[in-house]
């Protein structure tokens, strides 16, 4: 009898600690998370997605405001991946993947990246963006956009990816892998990937030279750059700039789908304890 | 019309269901109850939690639906 009591006050407690825990959940999630961040962040994504398009000026003049433009890139810098192949742009790094019990680890060893001294040029009228060498061309608008304070994400295009709102997103399209490291990264890296755990992963994200880019930035006297708030972008996909408009919504939604998880687990748990718990009782009355 | 990610219908989906079968099992037991002509505490605030649940999946949903919307409108 005594026994069966504890078990009671147990539960009770229990039940107690969750229900309230659920109280301050929601009461904090419908502060915090749907009115200060979940709705303000979805205006700033309408804002972004609403961003004009417009055309390169020429010859170049700043604009107001933040403007989607499209152009292809250039550098005057003879830029090549590890792999050696010829880019404007180009971010690679090694990935050590071991495993720690039942578990598979991933460790970042090293990154290497060329993005200096960028360029967009108005997409040529004759439509062969690859016919041209950088030199042939006229020299475009400097791209500053993530070369000042701002940190930068590169989309790597899994599954509900994010990309918060302070970060300038770049998507450069499906991102190569393989196994064998090449030697110039080898030679970069140097001693870090003397000692791996596991297996080393190399990964290569690049823009091919002149080839065309969509781009979200604000402009002054020194070409485009990123407006206020880092807000700006830059994708060489297809597909434009959804997958990031996609980071982004999923950004929005993480801390919804989070406390939905959690409210979904502890309503379980508690509804069914105390379901559970008050039949019993209800059966020994 | 479309959602951010088909998650988002999984979690919102399995909130609803669940929510709406805690609901009807907390009315079902408070109507035994009460026809036994005793009160039921624990089944009301089971039947809230419930109702709290549906809705919580409902709002992920919808703007998750809203939000999936307006990106894909360009």
């Amino acid at each position: 009898m005594a026994q069966r009591s504890l078990k009671q006050t147990v539960g009770a407690v229990f039940e107690i600690v969750l229900f309230g825990t659920l109280v301050l959940l929601a009461l904090f999630l419908w502060d915090r998370w749907l009115l200060r961040e979940t709705l303000p962040a979805a205006r700033r994504l309408r804002d972004f997605v609403r961003i004009p398009e417009r055309s390169l000026p020429t010859p170049w003049h700043p604009f107001s405001g933040p403007a989607r433009l499209r152009g292809q890139l250039w550098t005057p810098i003879k830029r090549s991946t590890p792999r050696g192949e010829p880019s404007a742009l180009w971010y690679a790094w090694v990935e050590d993947h071991y495993r720690s019990g039942r578990n598979t680890n991933t460790r970042l060893l090293c990154s290497a990246g060329g993005d200096a001294q960028l360029s967009i040029s108005p997409i040529s009228a004759d439509g062969g963006p690859m016919s041209q060498t950088a030199a042939q061309r006229a020299p475009g608008i400097p791209l500053l956009l993530f070369h000042r304070d701002e940190h930068i994400t590169l989309l790597k295009h899994t599954w509900l990816e994010g990309v918060p709102r302070d970060r300038i997103p770049l998507d450069l399209g499906p991102i190569m892998s393989t196994l064998v490291v090449p030697p110039a990264m080898r030679e970069r890296c140097g001693d870090k990937l003397n000692a791996p755990r596991g297996t080393l992963h190399y990964f290569e994200a690049r823009v091919p030279l002149g080839a065309e880019v969509v781009v979200i930035a604000c402009s002054d006297e020194s070409g485009l750059i990123s407006c206020p708030k880092s807000l700006g972008a830059l994708s060489s996909s297809a597909t434009g700039m959804a997958a990031i408009e996609r980071a982004y919504a999923n950004d929005v939604l993480s801390l919804s789908r989070g406390a939905a998880l959690i409210l979904l687990i502890s309503g379980l748990l508690l509804c069914s304890s105390l379901l559970k718990r008050t039949e019993a009782d209800g059966e020994g009355s | 019309m479309q959602l951010v990610a088909w998650a988002d219908l999984a979690i919102a989906g399995a909130l609803s269901l669940f929510g709406l079968v805690l609901f009807r099992n907390a009315l079902v037991r408070r109507q035994r109850r009460k026809k036994a002509g005793r009160g039921d505490p624990a089944a009301l605030i089971v039947s809230g939690l419930a109702a709290v649940m549906v809705a919580t999946g409902l709002l992920l949903l919808g703007l998750s639906f809203g939000i999936g919307t307006l990106i894909s409108a360009r």
